[in-house]
């Protein structure tokens, strides 16, 4: 009840959920150019899902797995659909693919494959997660779109996304969350698993039969998968900034919809994995270049950003590609021997960082 | 009475001054007002008037008294604050306070008719007094808050979708601007016009108010030219060598050889039936001169300063105007009005017209000021995919067009919204709002009938992420830009290396 008046009240007022405004970078997620001046380790079309297979750091491209070192390679593995997302656990690995599938390789479950959720698509798996060698974590970011139209999906505001556990032997799912606006995540916690909601821009926990539980809210930027750092943390990218413009926009429902008939998706208002490229893409004041440059302040629909959380959820450092950069679009960070690696679309190219001298 | 005090306060010589020092006394000094005068002259005004109230009030009452009228400064002062005239000067006038006087004397009579006892009725009078002056203290220091809140007013707009500039289309896409030679990189400061002179010197405008000149035929070494002031922008040269300046915020300047700077003109007629007075120049943008001496320039917009201009697109009004000044009698008059966004202008080789561009309108138009089709207007390009800014003669018999940004379809979109473009500019700052883009260097060649011959591109924006103006000079094209920090020379292909060198209509080389 009292929510409820609140609602009213912040709709009336134009705060809380009713306000464009957008929190700012600082304390922990001050703004640094770490991520841009990263080296590159790898380049690819559209790299991703970053995920430790026994000592090889993997990652996916389009159709591809290709594995870090072998950056020239030939790719490892080349599926028939694009890769949403990778899950490596012992001699196992999960690939969920665009065409609707999971599928398992390796391990002991080599060959199981799932093609719905309950009779739900499976077109939009964002995440995937071992919890153990018997149970995967699934994180379905929406129900009406794949993935590759997050967009609309956001255009939409999307809240159909869900998070549930298979049980590889017997083949049983049970749901952990329904409901959520487009979920990244998933490493598992203690009886269930953290989940980033990007449209809510907040990190949340599941825990079997328990409502979730927000631990982390106020994003200034649209987080994306999650995974865990060694000393007990965890490491979160965010794939694009929150803007003011944008947050307008999702809150003008005739000017999406005339948008989204007419115009095509690349020129819409809206965040965006890579920095801008055309003139057709629309273009905020403080873009202007002046004096020959970008400005690093300028409100750019794109933006690189990966976050150290503690143990308790909360941001510590974070590493960041700014408006005038181009290592945006970073959807997946890992961690290890001391580096942290990041995939930029943005970039097409995957980055290292050496994490413990630039904290 | 009234009336008397009402032309003096706002005709009169004295009145204005008495305004200037209630204002700001820093600034009627600065001004050259005598301030220490003029208050000595309001308080024997003032002194004056209430001799001349206590001889009525006297006459009245039949009666005069040493203590006839005391407590009556307390009415005058509610009277006074009531109709919004300041306590510290320089803001109120006589309507104003006539109708704080029948307010005061309505509460007064109210109070009487009340029957209140003695003193509630100075109580309620002074609580009046002080409700009145915290809401004029609040309202002036939000005034400014509320007016700019205010200000933006969107209008509809709407215009066919943009050309597309894929391989194949006249706009195609290339990369041909890329490779320019730089001048005056980093030295130079938002060179929104260029020309060059007869002996291949090369002018430009900055931001700090003046003319700077590159010498020729390297332009490594430069000078300031000539200092003006406000924002010079477009640039002609006359008939004896003065330059002509468009200087946004002041007027119509020129600068002579020797390097005086003299005033042209600042004003044009007012217009019939507009409410504000439009006669002052605020947004001078560009020029022209025809071979009969008469000098075209533009007046961009009426609304916005040079350090907003881009706002006016959020507007989509037309507020823009071509103007006229003659030499041969110094007079200034508005030819064509309510343009979105008057900006460039150039006579035509025949010399009875001038083409010029209606920047947020994307769209070219010419004018006869001459001739047999003197006072027609024509569109000559519609529909562009940019927002044309500059103008100017090439060597080849076309025309040079810089567009100062390109269309997006979003922004495209939200012009057919103006609710939405209201709700925008009030709910979030303007770093954000949804903007032309103007980070695209390019230019067009587009022939007398508006068939578009060239395009030169820019795509990555390297040394040209803008342009708003070109200039063809002896084989090369030299491009500045508003927001940009060198100028580019370009050697054109198969340009005529002899052509240039200020006005060729005239028949100089």
């Amino acid at each position: 009840m009292i929510a409820a008046v609140r609602r009213a009240l912040d709709a009336l007022r134009g705060e809380g959920d009713h306000s464009v405004t957008v929190p700012p970078m600082d304390w922990a997620l001050n703004p640094n150019n770490a991520l841009e001046e990263a080296p590159v380790v790898a380049s690819a079309e559209a790299p991703d899902n970053l995920c430790l297979f026994g000592n090889r750091l993997l990652f996916a491209t389009g159709a591809e797995i290709r594995a870090i070192e072998g950056e020239a390679g030939p790719a490892l593995m080349s599926l028939d659909a694009a890769v949403t997302s990778l899950a490596a656990e012992g001699g196992a690995l999960a690939v969920a693919l665009a065409s609707g599938k999971i599928v398992i390789r390796g391990g002991a479950h080599d060959g199981a494959e799932f093609a719905s959720l309950a009779g739900r698509p499976l077109g939009c798996v964002t995440a995937l997660a071992f919890d153990g060698p018997d149970s995967l974590l699934i994180c379905v970011g929406s129900e009406t779109h794949p993935l590759q139209r997050w967009k609309h999906d956001l255009m939409q505001l999307g809240c159909s996304g869900s998070v549930w556990r298979a049980d590889l032997r017997t083949g049983a799912l049970a749901s952990l969350a329904q409901k959520l606006g487009f979920p990244f995540g998933v490493p598992p916690v203690r009886g269930g698993a953290s989940v980033a909601e990007s449209w809510r821009h907040r990190l949340v926990l599941l825990r079997d039969g328990r409502p979730p539980e927000p631990v982390l809210f106020d994003l200034p930027a649209y987080p994306a998968r999650l995974s865990r750092a060694a000393d007990g943390g965890a490491w979160l990218a965010l794939f694009a900034p929150r803007r003011q413009l944008t947050e307008f926009i999702l809150r003008e429902p005739r000017y999406r919809e005339c948008m989204m008939a007419e115009i095509a998706p690349e020129y819409w208002v809206r965040p965006t994995l890579a920095p801008m490229a055309s003139f057709l893409q629309p273009f905020a004041g403080r873009h202007t270049q002046e004096a020959g440059g970008h400005q690093t302040l300028a409100p750019s629909r794109s933006y690189g950003m990966v976050a150290k959380l503690d143990a308790e959820w909360q941001p510590v450092a974070s590493f960041h590609s700014r408006a005038d950069g181009s290592r945006h679009g970073v959807m997946c960070a890992l961690e290890r021997q001391g580096r942290l690696y990041a995939a930029s679309q943005g970039a097409r190219a995957v980055v290292a960082i050496d994490f413990a001298r630039e904290a | 009475m009234a009336v008397i005090a009402h032309v003096f306060l706002t005709r009169l010589k004295l009145g204005w001054h008495i305004q200037a020092v209630g204002g700001s006394r820093r600034s009627a000094h600065n001004a050259g007002i005598s301030v220490r005068r003029t208050v000595c002259l309001t308080y024997v005004i003032s002194g004056a008037l209430t001799a001349c109230a206590g001889v009525l009030y006297a006459a009245r009452l039949n009666a005069a008294g040493s203590d006839t009228g005391a407590g009556l400064e307390v009415s005058a002062l509610t009277a006074a604050v009531l109709a919004g005239v300041s306590l510290g000067g320089g803001r109120g006038s006589v309507v104003k306070g006539m109708l704080g006087g029948v307010v005061e004397l309505i509460i007064q009579s109210s109070l009487v008719q009340l029957g209140l006892r003695s003193g509630a009725g100075a109580f309620v009078l002074g609580l009046v007094l002080l409700a009145a002056v915290a809401i004029d203290v609040r309202w002036l220091k939000n005034r400014l808050k509320v007016l700019s809140r205010v200000y933006v007013s969107p209008a509809y707009f709407a215009l066919p979708a943009a050309p597309t500039t894929e391989p194949g289309s006249p706009f195609a896409l290339n990369e041909r601007l890329a490779n320019v030679e730089v001048i005056g990189l980093a030295q130079v400061e938002r060179p929104e016009d260029i020309i060059v002179d007869r002996n291949g010197h090369l002018y430009c405008g900055n931001r700090y108010g003046d003319v700077v000149r590159y010498f020729g035929p390297d332009h490594k070494k430069w000078e300031i030219f000539a200092h003006i002031g406000g924002g010079p922008l477009g640039l002609a040269f006359d008939r004896d060598d003065n330059l002509v300046v468009c200087v946004s915020g002041i007027g119509l300047y020129m600068v002579r050889p020797d390097r005086e700077v003299v005033k042209l003109t600042d004003e044009t007629n007012r217009s019939g039936f507009s409410i504000i007075d439009d006669s002052r120049m605020r947004f001078a943008d560009d020029i022209d001169i025809a071979p009969d001496g008469r000098v075209f320039f533009s007046e961009a917009t009426l609304r916005f300063d040079i350090t907003e201009w881009a706002v006016g697109a959020l507007e989509a009004r037309g507020n823009g105007r071509i103007l006229c000044y003659d030499p041969r009698n110094k007079s200034t008059r508005t030819i064509i009005s309510n343009l979105q966004f008057a900006n460039r202008i150039c006579v035509t080789y025949d010399g009875e017209s001038i083409l010029f561009a209606e920047t947020w309108d994307c769209r070219v138009q010419r004018y006869w000021f001459a001739g047999p089709k003197a006072g027609k207007r024509e569109v000559v390009i519609d529909n562009l995919p940019g927002y044309p800014d500059n103008i100017n003669r090439a060597s080849d018999g076309n025309y040079w067009l810089a567009p100062v940004g390109m269309r997006s379809p979003a922004f495209d979109l939200a012009w057919r919204m103006p609710d939405l473009r209201q709700r925008m500019v009030n709910c979030i700052p303007h770093d954000e709002w949804l903007y032309p883009n103007m980070n695209t260097g390019c230019v067009f060649k587009f022939g007398e009938t508006g068939r578009i011959v060239d395009c030169l591109w820019d795509r990555h924006g390297t040394n040209h992420p803008m342009n708003t103006s070109m200039r063809e000079d002896r084989g090369h094209l030299y491009i500045g830009g508003t927001y940009s920090n060198r100028i580019g020379k370009w050697r054109i292909p198969g340009a005529d290396p002899s052509w240039g060198g200020s006005n060729p209509i005239w028949g100089r080389k």
